[in-house]
């Protein structure tokens, strides 16, 4: 879930002084936000939308348990099998134990942060089921040795010069920058791979209760082989995903694929509903559906539960500031972003640097205007700062600052004669109005910007006068 | 039909579940939990409405449907070709695999295709075709043909459903896909949709239901949409009557 | 008709840091037809403390804050980031003391940013005022604005009808300038990182003007501009519709300005 020993202020500077990755976040983001906000233009109807979505997904987990039932009984009925995973390891375990009981040796995978989450592909390479990532950008990124750095567009800090020199050492390609050439290269390699896999794993946007069935939305391709060829296939899946009806899978798609892609739909809506049944040609023989916990229960139960009607859909970290200039390998931890600082912590409660997490927001609140399920992530960043017991970034000395701070706001006098030491303490210090340099921990503001000094006459003053007064 | 999971499988499910409603029931005696969480805070600027009542006035008459169904089909990197009759779809069929050079053509062995001659028409391009289910044909075809069960206005997509006689790999697997679409099976909206590949809302979907809404695609190197990853390069819609 | 009672929330930055823009923004209140006083009690709304998750001490402030504008009909603040936290979390901050609920959300009922104000409470007639101006603006929006439901468009459509005044909009509109209150010196490299980009687009549009409507904001790149030799000015909204109203208003709602 987290990335061990990882420091998120060592991170962030080298990813802003790191050019590629300024570059390709300068542009990308942008764009992608662009076609979304585009592609939103077009609904009659997108804040009702929001709340219609926002309503499913809290119905969805206010009932989660009836849900998780009726899906599996559903699902069971249909030949399928369900596993109950309460942590990452159990769920690791069962995919294994799927893998043993097929025999199965040759895995392929399509792009999935949850089994991200859990560390799935190394575990099964460790137990000698060789896995291949299939979505391009996790295939190239295995290769590399690489870590996704966005939830849907993986290699986002990758260049073509990069993904071409990879292709030409591990895969004996030859070398071309063009993605069209770089992404038919892929396709040839991986066919062969479809063609022997003998299990699959996926990973699940929706699973719809009512029918039993398993949403997946692609577009490349890979996510049909994998539904096609193999005879096993697991499905890995937060709990959190299920919703109870068709027809809130129908609200929901409206709005969250575009919300992603900035498309009405993606190239291919899969809707899977137990294995193959009698007389079909393919498609898989076993089908196991793992759900996971791994920490969702615990914020299902608080304050937090919001964070779960997140349906991965990338539009928080497109238009996120702090991503925007960092990336997502700055935070250390498999789900960037908005929603990673506010769900991370929560997820991998006291875990490594996850503290830190909740200082990754200038509270601007862009996520929140861009999520289709309205999870108003600022708010949640705030309070997650005023739990009680939570060690801040900043530490006792920058509560109690910011406790005499207020303290000088208190009363009117208290407060102008703070404005006043400001003044004489700042003015010597001051060149032309202007304060170059603060002391200590404040030096970060004149790090880069000058501070102008407090006005000779503050507005409280200027009114007095301007009423007739002294 | 439930398979005899053993009580050490059952007892994974109910600890699971515990947790679950253990979690639900603290918040639902514990009322500050929900007051305090979830503000009405919308921030949703108001989104420019300019397209909507163009959209809106559309979604009227069934002729207007297949308009629309098409422009949104092509919006979304189909080919869409609109035949009147089964003898100009067979004209077609044959002027596309002629283009591509096309000679090994796999057909999903399905009555509408039978009923419209396709497989005649594909023969007639000088193709070899080869019907229903199997690996290797679907590995080697130049181009898979579906008849859709049902084609979806509202994202112009095309919908495959499985079944006896139609193998998946079929539309996965060929560089070309070609989708034969009556009109009269186009839907308008998803519960219309529903209705017909599944006789009503939550009532019996086959084993996978497909909607296809373009060529398949990446965007994963630099953001550089390029058309054709790992499945068909290509995505054809006749559509015919 | 009488003229309308307003408060004056001026906000802590604005009256140490910008006070001409706490006087444009009386000035032009009261050319629109508004009674405007000022309560000298007011001090800081409380969002430093706030945002940093130190509910006690904030509360203390808003406390304050709420009492001190008890009595006003109408308040408005020249600042979206304290008319953002009023608004939509001074009712949060007070959920475990009912009893100060009421005046709380009376508060949170009347108070306004100055552009909000403007447009949706005075619903001015700008065509019967003859604003003018000149020379090229431009515009950054406080991503704060996004909280109380207010968007570009609402301060861009003001500069349009001032006459002579040629708008270009920046890049990056929207995209926050990094200042985030303590945010600017906790995560100081990703803030200058922001500080600069929105510093270039300004600086790219040619304007010699930047209009912004926050205290904060106007801090960071006022501060970031100065240091890097970026000629711009920034002025508060209030400050341009004043400049443009000319020395001279006319009359409003029949009352001689």
């Amino acid at each position: 879930m987290i990335t061990a020993r990882h420091d998120v202020h060592e991170a962030i500077r080298a990813a802003l002084a790191n050019d590629s990755l300024q570059r390709a976040l300068n542009t990308h983001p942008l764009e992608r936000t662009a076609r979304v906000r585009a592609s939103l233009a077009q609904l009659p109807d997108a804040p009702d939308l929001r709340r219609r979505a926002r309503q499913i997904k809290d119905y969805s987990l206010a009932h989660l348990d009836v849900l998780l039932e009726e899906l599996a009984e559903r699902l069971e009925e249909r030949g399928g099998r369900v596993h109950w995973a309460r942590d990452a390891a159990e769920a690791v375990a069962i995919v294994e134990g799927v893998a043993r009981e097929h025999g199965c040796r040759r895995c392929i995978k399509t792009k999935s942060m949850t089994t991200e989450e859990i560390g799935l592909t190394a575990a099964l390479q460790a137990g000698g089921v060789a896995t291949v990532e299939t979505d391009l950008g996790e295939f190239i990124l295995q290769l590399a040795g690489d870590r996704p750095s966005h939830i849907i567009t993986p290699m986002i800090h990758k260049t073509r010069q990069q993904a071409a020199r990879l292709l030409a050492e591990k895969l004996g390609a030859r070398h071309t920058e063009e993605p069209a050439e770089l992404v038919r290269i892929v396709r040839k390699n991986l066919r062969e791979v479809f063609v022997k896999a003998d299990m699959a794993v996926v990973g699940v946007n929706f699973a719809v209760a009512e029918t039993g069935s398993l949403v997946l939305l692609t577009n490349e391709g890979n996510g049909r082989w994998a539904l096609a060829r193999p005879r096993v296939l697991a499905a890995v899946m937060g709990m959190e995903k299920v919703i109870a009806r068709l027809t809130d899978l129908a609200a929901l798609l409206r709005l969250v694929v575009p919300s992603a892609v900035g498309s009405a739909l993606t190239s291919y809506t899969s809707i899977v509903t137990g294995p193959r049944r009698a007389g079909e040609a393919d498609g898989p023989e076993h089908l196991h559906l793992v759900i996971l916990d791994n920490g969702r229960s615990a914020v299902l139960g608080g304050p937090y539960r919001e964070l779960l009607r997140c349906v991965r859909c990338g539009a928080c970290l497109n238009v996120c500031p702090v991503y925007r200039k960092v990336g997502g390998h700055a935070y250390g931890s498999v789900y960037p972003g908005p929603i990673g600082a506010a769900l991370t912590p929560l997820l991998a409660r006291g875990a490594g640097h996850t503290g830190q997490l909740r200082e990754l927001s200038s509270l601007c609140g862009a996520c929140l205007e861009a999520c289709p399920v309205l999870i108003d992530i600022p708010r949640l960043l705030i309070r997650q700062r005023g739990d009680r017991g939570a060690d801040g970034q900043g530490g006792w000395g920058f509560r109690w600052a910011m406790r005499a701070w207020g303290w000088w706001c208190g009363g009117r006098r208290r407060y102008r004669l703070a404005q006043q030491l400001l003044g004489w303490l700042l003015g010597p210090a001051a060149r032309g109005g202007w304060v170059v340099r603060l002391p200590g921990a404040l030096g970060a503001w004149t790090r880069c910007r000058d501070l102008p000094l407090p006005a000779r006459h503050p507005f409280r003053e200027l009114y007095r006068r301007m009423r007739g007064k002294r | 039909m439930r398979t005899d999971a053993g009580t050490a499988s059952e007892r994974q499910r109910q600890a699971f579940l515990e947790n679950v409603r253990r979690a639900l029931g603290q918040t639902r005696s514990n009322g500050s939990a929900a007051a305090a969480g979830t503000g009405e805070r919308t921030n949703a600027r108001p989104v420019q409405p300019e397209n909507n009542r163009e959209r809106a006035a559309q979604a009227k008459s069934q002729d207007n449907a297949l308009e629309v169904f098409c422009r949104r089909a092509r919006e979304a990197g189909m080919t869409v070709v609109r035949c009147g009759s089964p003898a100009a779809l067979g004209e077609e069929v044959r002027g596309l695999l002629r283009r591509l050079g096309a000679t090994a053509v796999l057909l999903e062995d399905d009555p509408l295709l039978r009923e419209l001659g396709v497989a005649e028409a594909a023969r007639g391009a000088g193709a070899q075709t080869t019907s229903g289910g199997g690996a290797a044909a679907a590995l080697a075809a130049d181009v898979g043909i579906s008849a859709a069960a049902a084609g979806l206005v509202e994202t112009g997509s095309v919908v495959l459903t499985t079944g006896a006689g139609r193998s998946r790999l079929g539309s996965v697997a060929p560089p070309v896909h070609l989708t034969i679409l009556p009109a009269a099976r186009l839907c308008r909206d998803w519960s219309e949709l529903w209705a017909r590949v599944a006789g009503g809302p939550g009532v019996e979907l086959p084993a996978l239901v497909t909607l296809v809404t373009g060529p398949s695609k990446t965007a994963d190197i630099e953001m550089t949409t390029v058309i054709g990853a790992h499945g068909p390069l290509a995505e054809y819609v006749f559509v015919v009557g | 008709m009488g003229r309308m009672r307003v408060s004056l929330l001026t906000t802590c930055l604005t009256d140490t840091f910008f006070p001409g823009a706490g006087a444009a923004a009386v000035r032009l209140l009261e050319r629109l037809g508004c009674t405007v006083e000022a309560p000298a009690g007011q001090t800081c709304c409380g969002q430093p403390q706030f945002n940093n998750g130190l509910h006690a001490a904030a509360r203390r402030l808003a406390r304050r804050l709420v009492e001190v504008f008890a009595d006003s009909p109408c308040v408005v603040c020249p600042s979206a980031s304290c008319t953002a936290l009023i608004r939509d979390y001074y009712e949060w901050l007070f959920a475990d003391e009912p009893g100060q609920l009421p005046q709380v959300r009376a508060l949170i009922r009347k108070t306004y940013e100055l552009t909000e104000f403007l447009t949706r409470v005075l619903r001015v007639d700008w065509s019967s005022l003859g604003l003018h101006g000149s020379g090229k603006v431009t515009y950054h929006y406080s991503c704060r604005s996004r909280g109380i439901g207010v968007g570009p468009e609402a301060t861009v459509e003001l500069i349009g009808k001032i006459r002579g005044v040629e708008y270009v909009p920046a890049g990056k509109l929207d995209q926050c300038c990094g200042f985030g209150g303590t945010f600017a010196v906790k995560l100081p490299e990703v803030s200058e990182a922001l500080a600069a980009d929105k510093a270039a687009c300004l600086a790219a549009t040619g304007a010699e003007t930047v209009v912004v409507n926050d205290g904060g904001c106007a801090l960071n790149l006022m501060g970031y501009c100065h240091r890097h030799g970026i000629r711009l000015r920034f002025v508060h909204v209030g400050q341009l519709l004043a400049e443009a109203l000319g020395p001279t208003g006319g009359a409003v709602n029949g009352v001689l300005v």
